[in-house]
């Protein structure tokens, strides 16, 4: 990480603490430090992306970008500048307190610390280095999602993809919520690596999360205790799976060494029985939007609820304009904080209201229409999972489909809205909407995307679970054993594979990911072909074209385009006749506008026949693809037009 | 500079009788703001850039260790590379932030960064203007940077030095129960650093019988002018204070003063300043005795002439007990023995208990290897080779001559970097002997002590440097009070300021240089012959790059053979490199099955039959410069010529030929590339292949040999 770099994020991070000043509602320091991780990023990417599209990636746009906030933000600085030294000296005061005291800060930097180790030593294994000068996949967070990321963010910082187009189905708009990729985007042109820009973004915004959610928490919650074991719950949910995998079946065979090998993940298995993952290993790392969605949703909720009573417009409107622009950066956030400013608007009806409501609706809405897929990819079911994989329809397998994955978390939710209906009233029934859904709903063409909406439940539903547990815990000592054990069914999932990845050595991982001659190919596409070239490669989970230079192609992953209601299986047929029968490749050239045409190890082992001989192959190719323009290390690139094709 | 308002609420606050609490408190407000921006300024001083310089030799063992430790395989504590603490650190820092040249330097730079802020701990003896000065000297100070961005074990063992003096001073001066544990386990910390642990045992030891025979001396004293040094006085004081809601009010207090106008104190101060001056002295006789350079010397064992300097200090502090004992003195009231006895026996033993325990972990890789590594220099298991190697290896070095021979060699390197903390250094150590305490005479003691001990070991290394000048730079901020105390008129206040601006000026401009522009460039006095040239760099980076491109153009890795001439800091360099390997090469057994070999010039080979397959590159693998100090000159009428000389290192850091071709100077050699590898590599790089790095021209005298592998063919 060099200097820009730290600059960089000085920067955006103080924009972000400055900003808070306008939601005039009363922080401390540090809280407004934390928050100001998530507002800045957002703030910088929203801005940056508006420079870039003007004079592209690059450093003078990130100068430009951050004066521009600057410029922005100073009034408020210059405003608040006493309060500002007052809370500077707050600060200073208030670290020389016991940390049991309830304004000390030292538990807030407590959790900074464990979250900052944690998430670099999870980062720091994420990409490695191969002895044949390739990359490794530290786990899968990485080998999954992060491919179709790494196309994402290598389009915005190698190929100036402003026009939004979806880098990984050649004529398609960009109809994702890309805004996190946009911000890791952003650090390249600083100096960083492709690999290095998304381990930082990712670090910055995951050990922000838990501080983030702690302040939020510690307002909605009786206490600190009650907020940190509401932070610990959340993040370490992942059901109950290892209470029966773990602790009856793998640590009697193989002992306490498995701790450092652990075999399998004990909250997701493949959508088989569990489809809830650890919202840290499932959620936060993998899916990155998560990094600013799961923050964002609770700083809206929290300016909401701290605006409670005295409805001041300031909030509202800051919380509105902020709700608005979420979903460029996370839908799912957007629909949660809709879903419970709306109710709250419509239970608590006040005119102030429409501050919130009306730039989070205008702003969001048409955000959203923009990308709505042009595909259907809606349905209607009863009770999700029932009948899909392993799962019976039958009110025991419901049962158990929840406890597994949930454990008691949702009774303790229940028990929580109930004991704090008096502070909340019905602020919190809106989170068992998020329940619902998923239950009777498939609005994202695939049921298992409905896990989504869940570990938006486990989000919001956390303060209440953690009020129950801190409740037991310090009412009687069979309540304080009792907690103990829910805590420990609770979190005992989700903390070993947070741990798994943690400790970084559990196989099959590291597991290559691009091989050297990937990465010649993909550094040689980078710096020698066209910005807007389209390039026909295999639509594997990773191709070099794709997650190194960061150039459109005809298809990516088949799995991950149907998420984003492509229709891949064209593609793919293309893909196939344009490799096994060359001399149709005209038309399918002329389709997509392909500008090269890679044959490398991915196409030859999916798409031509073992029995075919090489010469054949460059021969035919020769005549129908156009020039060879590369051939090293196994990939043969052909320049369909312009000067040698 | 301090703006004359701020000087003047200074001057106020210093100054009890025209200042009330609320100046002093706002002024040490105010110091305490500068030391937070000369914190921010350490931290990104010693942490932006930190993989800028290319590795030194001993860096890169350092690193590579740290890396065995990471991976299970580090075999025990070996003398020869010191002590395994920063290893286990480092590793964790790699484990932690994953593996490259930053990380293998972050932790000098964290200890650095702690250098330069811990003289704030010292605060109140230093007072409002040293303690700012202090801390600003370590910060600027070209020799700190230096070496708080070089991956040797001098930065994180002056930081464990700096804590145990600390500890040691606040137990002699107010004592507690955990001081002995704090003092025993940073020794031993100290020790699974680096073996100069044991001259900093000498330099507080010796000083320890020192304060015993003053203190002995000092409490007869006073006992036959019957006042108990233990009991202090007080006298009374009035004071303005302000209440809330009442108003100001004036109150008396009484204070405890350190002085009394009997001149009792003055006694004091006396015996203070000859042990002192003698114990100094005596020091500087005996190492003159033992010989300036101790590789050379005859006669008697250095260790029994040491023995002889201790057992004369035991006497002298024996006969002042004796005359203490004369004067019925009880022990407590000998504040060394008072500190000594207020952890009572147990927690003496409690404290040699844990610091047993730390040495243990530190020394076993946490009671995990009790066996030692089985080399020549640690033959024992792990506690005795922790025990005894460290001491029998470093005693055994005494006996030879590493790096510099010349005694004056870190006298030179001060006075060429660290002139200004020389100079307020010397006025410090003027004030401390004016005016003795305890204070200034263990810091003045530590400088003079480690400027005569370091300036007589064997071994002379320019990162040794740093031993030193921590005293120098806490004496220099002493010497910097003492002058703004004396301060009468404006005039004086200006020279000091210019003086303070011209010192701060050249240290910062020359940190810049030596740190980040040019660091690492053999001109420079703190580059050492371990020190890789640029191009060690340059062809690490571009071995990686060929070894992809030759695995995808012919389906095989590169088999590279480095002469273990010349292998580190490849060893490290090129730690995931599929097929480098350390080798023996000759000339006669020239390895023609590998595609690229590394060779020193002595091993230069004549390619015969291989004539045409493989293409020589020249390379340079380190450098230095060791020039004659007086650059030459043979008599004083060429004085002249000596000043301008310097003058133009000082400005430009041009070298000199001291007449005996001791001009900047390398490491040369070979490097053979198999002819279609370099084909290769020619298309595939865009800039002219193979790319050597920058080096430095010269154009004095020097001029001529800028080539450095011509002048060592």
């Amino acid at each position: 990480m060099n200097l820009l770099v730290v600059l960089f994020l000085l920067g955006f991070v103080s924009i972000g603490f400055s900003l808070t000043y306008a939601t005039s509602i009363d922080l401390r320091l540090e809280e407004r430090v934390c928050f100001g991780v998530v507002i800045g990023s957002v703030v910088i990417s929203i801005v940056g992306f508006a420079v870039a599209s003007l004079m592209g990636a690059t450093g003078l746009m990130v100068l430009i970008t951050f004066s521009l906030c600057a410029a922005m933000v100073s009034p408020l600085v210059f405003f608040n500048r006493k309060t500002i030294k007052l809370e500077l000296t707050s600060f200073r005061h208030r670290t020389t307190h016991s940390w049991k005291d309830k304004d000390s800060p030292k538990p807030l930097i407590g959790i900074l610390l464990v979250s900052a180790v944690m998430a670099i030593r999870i980062l720091q294994n994420a990409f490695g280095k191969t002895l044949d000068g390739g990359i490794s996949a530290g786990h899968l967070s990485v080998y999954g999602d992060w491919s179709a990321h790494l196309s994402y963010v290598a389009s915005f910082a190698y190929s100036d993809n402003f026009s939004l187009d979806l880098p990984t189905a050649a004529g398609e708009s960009f109809a994702y919520h890309f805004g996190v990729d946009w911000f890791s985007a952003m650090f390249v042109p600083l100096g960083l690596s492709l690999m290095g820009s998304l381990e930082v973004s990712t670090a910055v915004l995951a050990i922000a999360f838990p501080a983030v959610m702690f302040i939020v928490c510690e307002k909605l919650c009786s206490n600190r205790v009650a907020a940190g074991l509401s932070v610990g719950v959340f993040l370490t949910a992942g059901g109950t799976g290892a209470l029966y995998r773990f602790f009856i079946e793998d640590l009697p065979e193989r002992g306490i060494s498995i701790l450092a090998d652990l075999p399998r993940s004990y909250s997701f298995d493949g959508f088989d029985r569990n489809w809830v993952d650890n919202p840290v290993t499932g959620f936060l790392y993998p899916q990155r939007p998560t990094l600013i969605g799961f923050s964002s949703t609770l700083i809206v909720i929290f300016l909401l609820w701290m605006n409670r009573d005295r409805h001041n417009v300031k909030p509202y409107l800051f919380a509105g304009i902020f709700a608005g622009v979420l979903p460029v950066f996370h839908v799912f956030a957007f629909g949660a904080v809709l879903l419970m400013g709306g109710c709250w608007a419509f239970i608590y009806r006040s005119r102030s209201w429409l501050f919130f409501l009306l730039p989070s609706l205008s702003l969001g809405i048409p955000i959203l229409l923009w990308q709505l897929p042009e595909r259907d990819g809606s349905d209607w079911h009863s009770f999700w999972m029932l009948g899909k994989s392993s799962w019976e329809r039958t009110p025991f397998d419901f049962l158990s489909f929840w406890f597994l994955n949930t454990g008691l978390f949702i009774p303790l939710a229940l028990a929580g809205t109930l004991i704090t209906i008096k502070k909340f009233g019905y602020r919190f029934l809106p989170i068992y909407a998020l329940l619902i859904i998923p239950n009777i709903a498939i609005w994202h063409f695939w049921p298992g995307n409905n896990a989504k909406y869940v570990v938006f439940f486990l989000l919001l539903a956390s303060p209440l679970v953690g009020e129950v547990l801190s409740r037991l815990f310090f009412h009687s000592s069979a309540t304080k054993i009792l907690a103990v054990l829910l805590i420990f069914s609770l979190a005992s999932s989700g903390t070993l594979d947070i741990w798994r990845a943690f400790e970084g050595s559990s196989g099959p991982y590291p597991a290559n990911y691009l091989s050297g001659e990937d990465v010649l190919v993909g550094e040689w596409v980078r710096d020698n072909t066209n910005q807007d070239a389209v390039f026909a490669s295999a639509n594997t989970n990773v191709h070099p074209v794709r997650a190194l230079a960061g150039r459109t192609v005809v298809s990516g992953s088949p799995g991950r385009l149907n998420d984003l209601g492509v229709d891949w299986y064209t593609r793919d047929k293309d893909l196939k006749n344009l490799y096994a029968n060359p001399s149709e490749a005209d038309a399918i050239i002329r389709r997509y506008d392909i500008d090269y045409i890679v044959v490398g190890p991915y196409e030859k082992s999916m798409f031509i026949s073992e029995g075919v001989r090489t010469q054949d192959i460059d021969d035919s190719y020769l005549n129908y693809f156009g020039a060879l323009v590369y051939s090293t290390g196994g990939y043969w690139i052909y320049e369909t037009r312009g000067e040698n094709g | 500079m301090v703006s004359s308002k701020i000087k003047e609420s200074f001057r106020r606050s210093i100054n009890p009788k025209s200042a009330g609490e609320n100046v002093s408190h706002s002024a040490w407000k105010r110091a305490r703001h500068i030391i937070g921006l000369l914190f921010l300024l350490a931290v990104f001083s010693r942490l932006s850039y930190l993989g800028l310089r290319a590795f030194h030799h001993d860096e890169s063992l350092d690193a590579w260790f740290s890396l065995q430790y990471l991976d299970g395989t580090y075999k025990g504590y070996d003398p020869v590379y010191h002590g395994p603490l920063r290893f286990y650190l480092t590793a964790a820092f790699f484990w932690l932030f994953g593996q490259s040249d930053s990380i293998a330097r972050l932790l000098p730079a964290i200890s650095g960064i702690a250098v330069v802020l811990l003289p704030w701990v010292w605060r109140r003896s230093l007072g409002l203007v040293g303690t700012p000065i202090s801390v600003a000297l370590l910060l600027t100070s070209p020799t700190m940077l230096y070496f708080s961005r070089f991956g040797r074990e001098d930065s994180f063992f002056l930081a464990l030095t700096f804590l145990t003096v600390i500890t040691l001073i606040s137990f002699l001066r107010s004592p507690r129960r955990w001081h002995p544990i704090a003092l025993l386990s940073l020794l031993v910390m100290s020790l699974a650093v680096k073996e100069s642990v044991f001259l900093t045992v000498f330099i507080f030891g010796s000083f320890g019988i020192v304060l015993i025979a003053q203190d002995l001396l000092t409490a007869s004293f006073h006992r036959m002018k019957g006042s108990p040094i233990g009991k202090p006085r007080y006298k009374e004081l009035k004071r303005e204070v302000r209440i809330e809601g009442i108003g100001r009010r004036s109150i008396s207090v009484h204070s405890r003063v350190s002085q009394n106008s009997n001149g009792q104190f003055v006694a004091e101060e006396v015996i203070r300043r000859w042990f002192f001056l003698f114990g100094v002295g005596f020091m500087i006789a005996i190492f003159l005795w033992i010989g300036t350079n101790p590789g050379e010397q005859e006669g008697s064992p250095t260790i029994f002439k040491l023995g002889i300097y201790g057992a004369v200090l035991a006497f002298i502090a024996l006969v002042c007990g004796f005359v203490a004992a004369r004067h019925k003195t009880a022990l407590s009231q000998v504040p060394a023995f008072r500190a000594l006895m207020v952890p009572r026996l147990g927690g003496w033993i409690f404290a040699v208990t844990v610091a047993a325990i730390v040495f243990t972990a530190l020394f076993t890789q946490f009671f995990q290897q009790f066996d030692g590594p089985g080399v020549a220099t640690a033959p024992y298991g792990a506690i005795r080779n922790g025990l005894v190697s460290g001491f029998e290896y470093w005693l055994g070095e005494q006996a030879t001559v590493r790096g510099d021979s010349r005694w004056q060699y870190y006298l030179v390197l001060l006075l060429a970097y660290e002139w200004i903390a020389l100079g307020l250094a010397f006025v410090g150590l003027i004030s401390v002997l004016r005016k003795p305490n305890l204070f200034g005479q263990i810091i003045a003691w530590w400088a003079c002590a480690s400027l005569i001990v370091y300036s007589w070991a064997g071994e002379r290394m320019p990162w040794l440097l740093v031993h030193l000048l921590l005293p120098i730079v806490i004496l220099a901020g002493i010497g910097a009070q003492s002058i703004w105390d004396g301060i009468k008129n404006r005039r004086a206040s200006v020279c000091f300021g210019v003086l303070l601006v011209l010192g701060f000026g050249y240290a910062i401009v020359t940190s810049v240089y030596s740190s980040y522009l040019r660091g690492g460039e053999p001109q420079e006095l703190f580059v050492q012959a371990g020190q890789a040239t640029p191009e060690v760099v340059e062809w690490a980076d571009q071995l990686e790059t060929l070894d992809r491109i030759s695995l995808a153009h012919f389906g095989e890795h590169l088999e590279v053979k480095i002469d273990s001439d010349v292998y580190w800091p490849y060893g490290w360099y090129l730690r995931d490199f599929h097929s480098s390997s350390y080798a023996v090469i000759r000339k006669e057994n020239f390895p023609s099955g590998a595609d690229i070999i590394f060779v020193p010039h002595w091993d230069r080979i004549d390619l015969g039959d291989e004539d045409g397959a493989y293409v020589e590159i020249p390379y340079e693998h380190r450098w230095w410069w060791v020039p004659e100090f007086d650059t030459g000159i043979t008599n004083l009428s060429q004085f002249g010529d000596l000043i301008i000389t310097w003058a133009d290192w000082v400005w430009s850091r041009e070298p000199w030929d001291s007449g005996s071709g001791r001009c900047p100077a390398s490491l040369s050699g070979s490097v053979y590339i198999r002819e279609e590898i370099f084909t290769l590599a020619e298309t595939y790089f865009d800039s002219p292949f193979p790319s050597l790095g920058d080096k430095p021209k010269y154009d004095k005298s020097c001029k001529n040999v800028t080539n450095f592998l011509q002048s060592n063919r």
